[in-house]
């Protein structure tokens, strides 16, 4: 099944790489805030909800006291769930932002 | 914006551009001329209108309040975020009490569903699957309109699942008990029938029609019209339980949290009070896509009994009958016509009708030849729903600048399909989805939609157990975060 699959998806599709891409410190500019040093970019453009929120969680737990974090997505259900999903990890929400199809959310780990 | 404050996508976002105005237009402009058009043609066309218009109200709502079932329960299980279950609970309450006032009036289309436990092994399946697909069935159609190409790979996996689903035998045959067999035979059925092949004809004729269905006011035994629909069907049904699930969902997903935050307040039930209440309202637009959804599907019920009075129909195949066209009609000359929100039935027809045109004879079963038909997709009114609701959600997304052509990645494709195909089967054993076997039917007073979202819910949340599993073997591959 799958090897009857891949050739058409291949075909028809433009079907991009499945993981998601993290780069390490940047300086990001948010609203309300000015130029944040932001510990990690997290890019999960394309991915679905579930894989949206649960690697915002396994970042948002792994993220240190202080640090800022930027979630790239164009996953709407997902941009409306994560600023919910900060207090319960001890993380702020410093701001959302659209940017050209995709929304950055910018969030600071408290350590409460 | 103040630290801490949690804001959303409300109020944030780039103004739409002039293109996507006009394309937003064109596809306003495209419904308004199929509407116009088709009664100018002939009147009749107007009941496949007021579905048509119904469908782009849910569509706009569905994709403003980025509404989704498989959310509700996805979010809870693997976030503890309880904004979509609390829009759905919302989204209840409004219906119930609408629905109730149009039963009242003599003009709701509802009809009970058989009691059974094939609701909670339906629901169970199609949440698994949902779990996958990252949307509802509802929830996969407005996606489509956003422009997600794998929630469209889930609308079509899910309507020929279905179709397939219902016409099968074979192997599935052994998996028939014998008892369902003989009571599909002790059944006078047409010969075109072969009631006792296949595995959904003999679900059908042998279980279900076995089962009885009734309302909450009716078992209660209200002789008071009033009080069967406000206290039964409406209270008793769908206030209460919601209510019930929100204080739950309160305090194990929200209060803790909510306490964090307000721990100046005295204890006693007024700070309980304001923490629900908080949770409640803490998304505006999940809030407000519930209000819309629930007063459009009451007045949807209301509308489209007016219209079968006004055209004397009790089935839109009658109405088709009277335009000329029978091809496509079932053997008892109707057409699937629930008169209200309901979605997966219309879809699997179809997809019935693409398999049909190749050859696939889908006539011979109990759910096409005998119940719903195979119309074509422009005879087919429930289907024009459908369709809109995917331009409605399109006409949302673009004036917010939200529309975005995503094609999937090869696994999100491949968990889209197979996700699609196992919400098809759990609509089927489930007689519905989300919307005809859960919203529509706990709304309506019909306890069966309960064990439905019973079984959805434990469905979903095996199915997040198992993609949790499989997200985090999959992100222990990948690069770490730089921390």
């Amino acid at each position: 099944m799958y090897r009857f699959i891949e050739p058409i998806g291949e075909w028809l599709l433009a079907w991009r790489g499945g993981g998601r891409s993290a780069s390490k410190t940047r300086e990001v500019d948010v609203p309300g805030h000015g130029t944040l040093l932001a510990s990690a970019s997290l890019d999960l453009t394309g991915q679905s909800c579930l894989r949206t929120n649960l690697a915002t969680k396994r970042a948002l737990d792994a993220a240190p006291a202080g640090a800022v974090i930027e979630i790239v997505s164009d996953n709407l259900s997902s941009v409306e769930t994560i600023p919910f999903m900060l207090a319960g990890h001890g993380c702020n929400h410093l701001g959302t932002v659209h940017v050209e199809g995709s929304w950055r959310i910018y969030v600071r780990k408290s350590g409460e | 914006m103040a630290e801490g404050v949690i804001e959303t996508t409300e109020r944030i976002g780039m103004a739409t551009s002039r293109a996507n105005i006009l394309r937003a237009a064109a596809v306003v402009g495209f419904f308004l001329l199929v509407s116009l058009g088709t009664y100018a043609a002939d009147a009749r066309y107007l009941y496949f209108s007021a579905y048509l218009w119904f469908g782009f109200v849910y569509g706009m709502s569905l994709q403003y309040g980025r509404f989704c079932m498989a959310s509700a329960i996805r979010d809870l299980f693997a976030v503890g975020v309880p904004r979509m279950a609390v829009g759905i609970m919302i989204a209840v309450v409004l219906f119930s009490l609408v629905s109730a006032g149009v039963t009242l009036t003599g003009r709701s289309t509802f009809h009970a569903s058989p009691i059974g436990l094939y609701s909670v092994v339906g629901g169970a399946i199609f949440g698994f699957g949902m779990v996958f697909t990252g949307g509802c069935a509802t929830g996969s159609l407005y996606k489509t309109g956003e422009g997600s190409v794998a929630a469209l790979l889930v609308v079509f996996s899910l309507s020929f699942a279905q179709a397939i689903f219902v016409d099968v035998g074979g192997v599935l045959d052994l998996l028939v008990p014998a008892s369902w067999t003989a009571s599909a035979a002790a059944k006078s059925m047409p010969a075109q029938l072969t009631a006792t092949q296949g595995w959904y004809d003999q679900f059908l004729a042998g279980y279900i029609w076995d089962l009885k269905g009734l309302t909450v006011g009716e078992a209660l035994g209200f002789a008071d019209p009033v009080a069967r629909v406000f206290i039964g069907n409406s209270l008793v049904n769908a206030i209460l339980p919601a209510l019930v699930l929100l204080a739950v969902i309160y305090r194990f997903y929200y209060r803790k949290g909510w306490l964090r935050k307000h721990a100046d307040l005295p204890p006693g039930p007024a700070r309980e009070f304001a923490g629900w209440w908080s949770m409640v309202t803490a998304s505006r637009r999940t809030a407000v896509a519930g209000l819309v959804l629930g007063l459009a599907a009451g007045l949807q019920m209301w509308v489209m009994q007016a219209l079968q009075q006004k055209f004397g129909i009790a089935n839109a195949g009658e109405l088709l009958t009277a335009m000329g066209i029978t091809e496509g009609l079932s053997m008892q000359d109707t057409v699937f016509d629930p008169g209200y929100f309901y979605v997966t039935t219309q879809e699997a027809q179809g997809a019935a009708w693409v398999l049909a045109k190749l050859g696939m004879n889908l006539r011979d079963n109990i759910f096409f030849g005998m119940e719903n038909g195979i119309p074509a997709p422009l005879a087919n009114p429930v289907l024009w729903m459908s369709f809109s609701v995917i331009g409605g959600s399109m006409v949302m997304a673009l004036l917010a600048n939200e529309f975005k052509l995503k094609f999937p990645t090869r696994e999100i494709a491949l968990w889209a399909i197979g996700g699609g195909i196992l919400m098809g089967l759990g609509s089927r054993v489930g007689l519905g989805c989300n919307i005809g076997a859960f919203f529509a039917t706990v709304t309506n007073g019909d306890p069966s939609g309960w064990l439905f979202a019973a079984g959805m819910t434990a469905g979903g949340w095996l199915g997040v157990k198992f993609f949790n599993w499989w997200i985090e073997r999959k992100m222990a591959k990948e690069a770490p975060l730089g921390f």
